[in-house]
C-alpha cells in the first residue's frame, strides 16, 4: 500500500469507524425494540391478504387513471381491516363492524390513535409513516395486529 | 452521495476488522488514542503503565501493524484510497 493515510489521518479513520459503529445502532436498537415490544401482544394477527399494487388485473384496468388508490387488505380468522389510503389520510372498514379503537405504530415507536365507529369506519390522519402497523381493540376485547405495512 | 455513504462504511468496517486483528495492547493504546477528548499522555502511561516517551513509537507500530492486517490491507488493495497526504515517512517495511 503506497498511497494511503498518514498515521495521524489513519487514527482519524479509525476513531470514526469505531464511533461509526457505536452511532448507527442507535436507530437499529429503537426499532428492533418496538418490533419485539408488539411479539408478546396478546393480539390476533392479520396477515395482509389483499394488495392493489399486486393486483395485476386491477393495475391493467386502472392504468390511464391518474391516481389510483391504494387497497389493502388484512384478514385474521375472525376479522379483516379493509385500507384505502388516500393523500392525506388512512380509511379503513372492519369486517364485521364493531364499534372499538384503532392505533397506528410507526417502526420509529409514534403512535396515533382513532376512534372506529359503530359501522366499523376510522380514519387515521395523516398516513403514518413506513413502516407501521395498526392495532384494533374492540370494547368486547377483540385484539387484533397487522403485519407491517410498507406503503 | 449513497455510494459515499456504501464506500464510508465499507471503509468503517475494513478499519473496524483491522482493528480486532489487533493485539490486545495494541487495541488498548489505539483506543486510548482515538478516545474523545483523547486523554493525555500522562494518563495513556499511567492507565496502560507503560513510560510516557515509548507512547509515540507504540502508536507508530500499532499504526504500522493496522495498515498490515489482512482486513485494512485487502480494503485498501481493492478501493485504492485517496492520497489525500502521502505518507511522509513510508512504509515501515516487513
Amino acid at each position: 500500500m503506497r498511497d494511503g493515510w498518514d498515521d495521524d489521518q489513519l487514527l482519524a479513520a479509525l476513531g470514526e469507524a469505531v464511533r461509526a459503529r457505536q452511532a448507527v445502532p442507535a436507530e437499529f436498537i429503537e426499532t428492533a425494540k418496538n418490533a419485539y415490544a408488539w411479539h408478546n401482544i396478546d393480539a390476533e394477527l392479520a396477515q395482509l391478504s389483499y394488495d392493489s399494487s399486486r393486483d395485476e388485473s386491477r393495475s391493467a384496468a386502472l392504468r390511464s387513471e391518474k391516481a389510483s388508490i391504494r387497497a389493502l387488505t388484512f384478514t385474521s380468522a375472525h376479522f379483516s381491516i379493509e385500507l384505502e389510503v388516500t393523500e392525506g389520510s388512512l380509511l379503513g372498514q372492519i369486517i364485521p363492524p364493531r364499534e372499538g379503537t384503532i392505533e397506528a405504530q410507526t417502526g420509529a415507536g409514534a403512535t396515533t390513535a382513532a376512534p372506529v365507529d359503530e359501522i366499523g369506519f376510522f380514519s387515521i390522519e395523516p398516513v403514518p409513516a413506513s413502516p407501521f402497523r395498526l392495532h384494533y381493540r374492540a370494547a368486547e376485547g377483540t385484539d387484533l395486529v397487522t403485519g407491517w405495512i410498507t406503503l | 452521495m449513497i455510494e459515499q455513504k456504501i464506500i464510508t462504511a465499507e471503509r468503517n468496517a475494513a478499519l473496524r476488522a483491522a482493528f480486532g486483528e489487533l493485539a490486545p495492547r495494541c487495541r488498548e493504546l489505539l483506543s486510548m488514542l482515538i478516545a474523545d477528548p483523547p486523554p493525555s499522555y500522562a494518563e495513556i502511561s499511567a492507565t496502560l503503565q507503560i513510560p510516557v516517551g515509548s507512547i509515540g513509537p507504540q502508536r507508530a507500530r500499532c499504526l504500522a501493524r493496522l495498515r498490515r492486517t489482512r482486513s485494512l490491507s485487502a480494503f485498501m488493495d481493492r478501493e485504492t484510497m485517496p492520497a489525500r497526504v502521502r505518507s511522509s515517512g513510508g512504509e515501515t517495511g516487513a
